[in-house]
């Protein structure tokens, strides 16, 4: 009933989910019908909710910044520090507050003066005083727009001061990397309305009848726009919707139908059903790419859409597995648990447990071999992913900036370490099939020479071939895969949840973790050679054509745009450097990197335009050039890299010929000049994948004419190389410089002219490092399986554990011991290094600021103290002799800096930071360093004072970048990768020796284990050898004379219980014979009477009495011959005839001719293995002895029923077990104990001897006998006996 | 027209075009990137494209491999399906070829994204080495 309602269960399940399959459907159809008829409502009502959606957000962006405004004006604290003037109070109020991303704060006193900030600094065109809250947008330039919140600070005495909250709205960047994006408000209110949303916060530039951003005041702030939305458009979003829907019911669908192959398959555990379960296994995953599940429920929402996206990892091999980072996780996770079905399938099948057989039959060493082969296509194709998972990924994995790789890089090592661990698994499953049932050692060996030369020629030849080709590291890896998938076989990894225990998932972690390292690394080894080649192509072209062709475009564009040319008639060519035009239509520049432009409109026949053009002759010529009327594009000749342009377009109006729009373009940072990480960050990233890491050269007629990076230190090519190339258009080798080697790569590409591209080649400790991090990520992978097998044991009732081993218990402590002891010295060796890379930073930060002060100082008069030196000396003439970049500030404004760009594109800001300020003029630190952030790029800013003669800071030196952060960082990162890699090689140390310990206690307690096993099977032959001198071999020593005194004492007890035994049986005899002589002599008696009393008329009677009493007397005469012969048997002193004989086949001729006797309700079950059971005996005692066994069976059940008579027999160990056991009525406990005495007998014939004899055969063949007995139930009588060797 | 017949007419008709090799191979290409752009197929668009692409889509341009580069495209299709894709301008600057143009969004007549795509010549073989999406 129970299995009915299951059955009726699933099916209601599958019926159900088709149910909602086609009921999505339909609404969907309905819902896109009823779009269809309603259009102009539907486009309306979806509209005004997306309007409404906008403002709605907007709102909670007000309210939250009200919220944080009113609950730090009300800080009474703060109040107070405002009213009384303490700005250190104020100062540390502020620094405590955590504000999000975007945001700065600003406390300005009751005179309108800033006392303290936090964040960005956005200019303000006026200070509000009044008593009340304002909303209002502030705007600095171009660059930045801003909702800004005035909230008055109050006491009792009014207003105090004003908070000045500001969130950024709209932030643009000079350039788009992975450091610096664009950011507007309207791209977050795009996603969550579903519709584009376009908002204006500049009055000016917002056109009519929009929907209006009003602040909560009332103020009109801005407003926004909503992309028109089309009936297809809105009929494509309502489907998508749908879709999801439905992909979600089709998911589940694909579970029940797993999930009912799986039953099927657990049932049958047949090759059918695996194959169509696998089938259907990888079916759903293909249908789950398809339909796009679970990336479709992840795109655009934090924080799993990066996994789902492929401009960070997507490759188009397996048809779509490795799409995305996610997928490829899923993908590995599928192949995991499929190769753990296959191999419990072939340990289920072809058993668990294996022999170690001293020799393999043909037909497995073939089969051996295929599975070795497949084996090895695998491990190729494992490769083959880990190279395209490098390759096709745009993720930095040679990175050093921290121990950690990023999230994603983790994702896919864990993917690749799931992956390695399912060939490894599935070339274990291969092998246990190869390798077949066990089977018993071969007698034949004669006709298998063949094969295994076979066999050996196939190996020599596959030996040779691998020579010929080359063996390399790509051998041993798939060597070590082989190998690792054939010690998993013989482990049995996969079959027991008992490796999901923490030794487990740790020692699988770093075998996978070690044999996946050589592919990864030649995966980065090919990604790395391709990136060269491709850098060596694009180096040095100087004048870029792509970058002409942008500025081409940027004037062609701005030549068309009116509002520029309304300039040409409003103005008398007034310079327009509108980065508002560029912005539009310069994109396709700012999409090429960050490049400086200039524009200016001139008037037609103004040849010489104003004295703020530099070099107007040179204008003039190129004016005269563009008289041509068509856009001219040119490197400028003035720029010594070849890298600037200028160009200039003619501008028409009404037909007519208005005037020009000349352009210059620089790059803002010249990859070469970009040696500091807070220049190269402004590089493009696609500049970054192409040269980051590399060191380029370009040599023209042998002499190195330009370089990027700091490899390449030879000003002349190698002669070598020089020569190489004459052969070959491009050589690959290995130079050495100074105690490093570079992998270089030449191309030539013509008229003399050779490319080098160099990058540092792998170090022996690079490797540790990277592999350090790999098995990081296997652990954090390994921790999950942990946690899974943590359940699965719990749940299948091996935790908590009935039975835990000595040598278990010994590991498990030893390595709670290492973790406690690895922990604490992990965290403070992280905290040591991590202060200790902060100190270095600093130090070198003072040291250089203290060069500084020393050069302002050698620039000073002898009565003037180091800060007048200022203001005689630029800041880039200090920067360029102390060969940093420098930032002046007065007070806390910036006034100077050596990097105006910078400050120009709002990437420094114009006020000294808040951690600055404290310490320096509240605290009195004459330095201090504060972490700083541009962009999502993380660096460290020294910050020095200049004293007045007061002693008072006047101005403060800061030292915004630090060449050798990088490399500091990256040394911290390589400590703490050593210093876990130390601790990680202590852990294993500890195991081992652990295991080693546990192994050398245990062994002696196993064996004194089987010492007592076999005293209680009374076996007292077994000495265990002494091989301590501690407690253990004491113990050994105490045990074996233990056994000695039991042996001793058995064997007096046998002797008594012998000499019982014969007086027993002699009485016995006595009693028996006794017997028979009492009719005996009464029968002689009477015959005596009555031939004494015979005469002729009694003949007749005599006669009949003399017949009876000579037939009794013949009668008593056989059943003492009886008695006499069964005697002898039990007494028989041994003289049987020895010989091996197969046990299976003598139970076999017993079980016959019992058989004949039985009637048929009796049954007959012969549980005998195929093969021989070969032991050295007699073989009719052997065969009586079952023969009497079976006979005791077929009596011991009643007539009146049927029942089971089974015989079995099989190996175990070193000795056979054989049964017999009915289903009778069993044997009454008064009668157990003398079951096996003589003459004891239940039945009415017979001398009751025969179990006797039998157990006396079994003793002397070094057997045992014995029985179990239920009443009722059935009796089992089993017999023991040693193998013949 | 479905991509696949395109680009076999290409196939077709191209040998019996008579013009140079070099012209032959840009006229595939054009007819490659612009089908592609039409029809939102990623991989007819990269048919003659280099090993590296470098891509810049509505963003920061980075270096991806081709096999990359093609999903990456898709994802871009899936995001902005095609309406109409029109060619604007085309320059050749002795081993680099550029050219752009507007690409219409499905569904999105205000929504106009441009197209930039440069071909680099090496030993007289034309590859597509940047595609830019920007607005």
């Amino acid at each position: 009933m129970a299995r009915l309602h299951k059955a009726w269960r699933r099916w209601l399940s599958l019926c159900g989910l088709a149910v909602l399959l086609v009921l999505t459907w339909g609404a969907m159809q309905y819902h896109l019908h009823h779009l269809e008829r309603t259009e102009p409502q539907a486009v309306e009502h979806v509209m005004r909710n997306a309007a409404r959606t906008v403002a709605a957000r907007f709102d909670v962006m007000q309210v939250v910044m009200h919220e944080r405004a009113v609950a730090l004006a009300s800080d009474t604290m703060l109040a107070g520090a405002l009213s009384g003037g303490h700005a250190a109070s104020l100062v540390t109020l502020l620094l405590r507050e955590r504000l999000p991303a975007r945001w700065s704060a600003t406390l300005y006193d009751g005179t309108g003066s800033v006392v303290a900030w936090s964040g960005a600094t956005m200019p303000s065109d006026t200070v509000h005083s009044g008593s009340g809250l304002r909303w209002s947008v502030a705007t600095d330039g171009e660059w930045r727009q801003a909702l800004e919140l005035w909230y008055p600070i109050q006491d009792t005495s009014g207003v105090i001061g004003q908070l000045r909250l500001v969130q950024l709205l709209y932030v643009r960047t000079p350039v788009q990397n992975e450091y610096l994006k664009d950011y507007h408000v309207a791209d977050d209110w795009s996603r969550i309305a579903g519709i584009p949303v376009t908002a204006f916060f500049d009055e000016q530039q917002s056109p009519q009848g929009l929907y209006k951003l009003v602040a909560r005041d009332g103020t009109i702030v801005g407003s926004f726009d909503l992309a028109s939305l089309h009936l297809t458009q809105l009929l494509a979003r309502v489907e998508q919707q749908y879709r999801s829907i439905l992909s979600l019911w089709l998911t589940l669908l694909l579970c029940w139908v797993l999930w009912f192959c799986w039953r099927r398959y657990a049932a049958m555990r047949s090759w059918r059903w695996l194959g169509l379960f696998g089938f259907a296994w990888w079916v759903a995953r293909f249908v789950l790419l398809w339909i796009n599940v679970p990336g479709r429920w992840q795109t655009g929402k934090a924080p799993l859409s990066p996994l789902f996206d492929a401009a960070h990892m997507a490759s188009t091999l397996g048809g779509g597995l490795m799409r995305s980072t996610g997928d490829f996780l899923i993908s590995a996770l599928f192949l995991l648990l499929f190769a753990l079905v296959l191999l419990r399938f072939a340990f289920h099948r072809y058993g668990a447990t294996l022999e170690v057989w001293r020799r393999f039959s043909p037909g497995q060493v073939v089969r051996v071999f295929v599975a070795m082969a497949l084996g090895t296509g695998l491990v190729v194709l494992l490769s083959v992913v880990a190279r395209r998972a490098v390759i096709d990924s745009t993720l930095n994995y040679l990175s050093r900036e921290a121990l950690l790789p990023e999230p994603l890089i983790l994702i896919i090592f864990s993917a690749l370490a799931v992956t390695a661990l399912s060939v490894i698994l599935v070339i274990a499953a291969m092998v246990r099939i190869a390798l077949g049932p066990a089977t018993p050692e071969r007698q034949d060996h004669g006709k298998e020479l063949l094969p295994y030369g076979a066999a050996a020629l196939v190996c020599l030849g596959v030996v040779i071939a691998v020579v010929q080709a080359g063996f390399d590291l790509r051998w041993l890896v798939i060597i070590a895969f082989l190998g690792a998938g054939t010690a998993a076989v013989f482990v049995q990894v996969g079959t027991s949840l008992e490796w999901l225990s923490i030794r487990g998932v740790l020692f699988i972690t770093l075998v996978v973790s070690i044999l996946l390292y050589p592919l990864l690394h030649t995966g980065l080894g090919g990604r790395r050679q391709t990136r060269m080649e491709h850098a060596a192509v694009s180096f040095d072209r100087g004048y870029d054509p792509s970058v002409a062709f942008a500025v081409r475009d940027l004037l062609e564009e701005a030549r068309t745009d009116s509002a520029l040319v309304r300039v040409l008639f409003t103005g008398n060519g007034s310079a327009v450097q509108d980065a508002a035009v560029l912005g539009r239509q310069g994109a396709l520049l700012s999409s090429q990197g960050a490049y400086d432009v200039d524009l200016q409109i001139l008037h037609a026949g103004q040849s010489v335009p104003g004295a703020a053009v530099p070099d107007s002759a040179h204008l003039a010529a190129f004016l005269r050039h563009g008289d041509s009327l068509a856009t001219v594009v040119r490197p400028a000749p003035d720029a010594e890299s070849g890298q600037a342009y200028e160009g200039v377009a003619p501008v028409y109006a009404a037909g007519q010929h208005a005037g020009w729009i000349v352009a210059w373009v620089a790059p803002q940072v010249l990859p070469e000049d970009a040696s500091t990480p807070l220049l190269r960050i402004l590089l493009s990233s696609g500049y970054r994948d192409l040269y980051a890491s590399l060191s380029l050269g370009s040599f023209r007629d042998g002499i190195l004419r330009r370089s990027s990076g700091r490899s390449f230190r030879h000003y002349a090519l190698d002669t070598k190389v020089a020569d190489a190339l004459h052969d070959a258009a491009a050589i690959w080798r290995v130079d050495t410089q100074g105690d490093r080697q570079y992998e270089t790569y030449y191309l030539l590409r013509g008229d003399g002219h050779v490319v080098g591209v160099r990058a540092a080649t792998v170090a022996m400790f690079d490797h540790l490092y990277y592999l350090l991090r790999l098995i990081v990520a296997g652990l954090m992978v390994g921790a999950l399986f942990y946690l899974a097998g943590l359940a699965l044991r719990r749940a299948s009732g091996m935790l908590p554990a009935k039975q835990v081993r000595f040598q278990d218990k010994m590991l498990n402590a030893f390595l709670a011991m290492a973790i406690i002891a690895v922990i604490p010295v992990g965290i403070v060796g992280v905290r040591v290094v991590t202060e200790e890379n902060t100190k270095a930073i600093q130090s070198w930060l003072r040291n250089h600021l203290q060069l500084v002060e020393v050069a302002l100082a050698a620039e000073a008069r002898a009565d003037e103290p180091a800060y007048r030196a200022l203001e005689r000396v630029s800041v880039d003439s200090l920067a360029a002799r102390v060969g940093l970049d420098i930032n002046l500030y007065e007070g806390v404004q910036l006034v100077s800096s050596s990097r105006s760009r910078l400050v120009r594109d709002r990437l420094t800001d114009i006020r000294l930071p808040i951690q600055a300020y404290q310490a320096l003029f509240l605290d009195g630190y004459k330095f201090t360093s504060v972490p700083q952030q541009l962009g999502s790029f993380n660096y460290t800013a020294g910050y020095h004072a200049l004293l007045d003669e007061e002693g008072r800071p006047r101005y403060v030196l800061s030292v915004p970048t630090l060449p050798e952060q990088e490399r500091i960082d990256e040394e911290r990162a390589r400590t703490l990768a050593y210093l876990f890699g130390a601790l990680l090689a202590l852990m294993i140390l500890v195991m081992m020796t652990a295991s080693l310990m546990a192994s050398a206690l245990s062994q002696p307690i196993a064996r004194l284990q089987q010492g007592l096993r076999a005293v209680a099977q009374g076996r007292f032959e077994r000495r265990l050898a002494i091989q301590s001198r501690d407690e253990v071999g004491q113990l050994v020593q105490t045990f074996n004379e233990m056994q000695h005194q039991l042996a001793e004492s058995r064997r007096q007890l046998t002797q008594q219980e012998r000499q019982l035994a014969w007086r027993e049986m002699a009485r016995q005899v006595a009693h028996e014979i006794k017997n028979p002589l009492t009719p005996m002599k009464l029968s002689l008696q009477h015959l005596q009477r009555s031939f004494l009393t015979y005469t002729q008329a009694d003949s007749k009677r005599f006669a009949d009495l003399f017949d009876r009493t000579t037939s009794t007397l013949v009668k008593e005469i056989d059943s003492l011959a009886h008695i006499a012969n069964e005697f002898a048997s039990f007494a028989r002193m041994p003289s049987r005839i020895v010989e091996r004989l197969d046990l299976v086949e003598v139970m076999r001729e017993a079980a016959t001719l019992m058989r004949a006797e039985a009637d048929d309700r009796t049954l007959f079950d012969m549980q005998l293995p195929d093969g021989p059971l070969v032991v050295e005996a007699d073989r009719k005692e052997l065969k009586r002895i079952y023969i009497n066994l079976l006979k005791n069976a077929l009596e011991a059940m009643s007539e009146k029923r049927a029942g089971t008579i089974t015989v079995r027999a099989r190996r175990d160990g070193n000795f056979v077990h054989s049964a017999v056991s009915d289903t009778g009525c069993g044997i009454a406990p008064e009668l157990r104990e003398k079951i096996f005495a003589p003459s004891f007998s239940t039945k009415t014939s017979g001398a009751g001897l025969g179990l006797a004899i039998a157990r006396r055969s079994i003793e002397a063949l070094n057997g045992t006998i014995g029985f179990e007995t239920r009443e009722p139930g059935g009796t089992v009588f089993y017999i023991r006996l040693p193998l013949s060797s | 027209m479905r991509p696949g017949i395109i680009g076999f007419a290409v196939a077709l008709v191209l040998p019996v075009i008579p013009v140079k090799p070099v012209d032959a191979q840009r006229l595939a290409h054009v007819v490659a990137v612009d089908s592609g752009l039409v029809h939102g197929d990623a991989r007819l668009l990269l048919t003659g494209a280099a090993e590296r692409v470098e891509m810049a889509i509505l963003g920061q341009s980075r270096q991806y491999s081709r096999a990359q580069a093609q999903l990456r495209l898709a994802q871009f299709f899936r995001e902005y399906p095609p309406q109409t894709f029109v060619w604007t301008t085309e320059e050749v600057v002795a081993a680099n070829w550029f050219a752009t143009g507007r690409y219409q969004v499905s569904y999105e007549e205000e929504a106009t994204l441009r197209i930039y795509a440069h071909w680099q010549q090496q030993h007289g073989v034309w590859k597509l080495s940047k595609v830019h999406v920007f607005r």
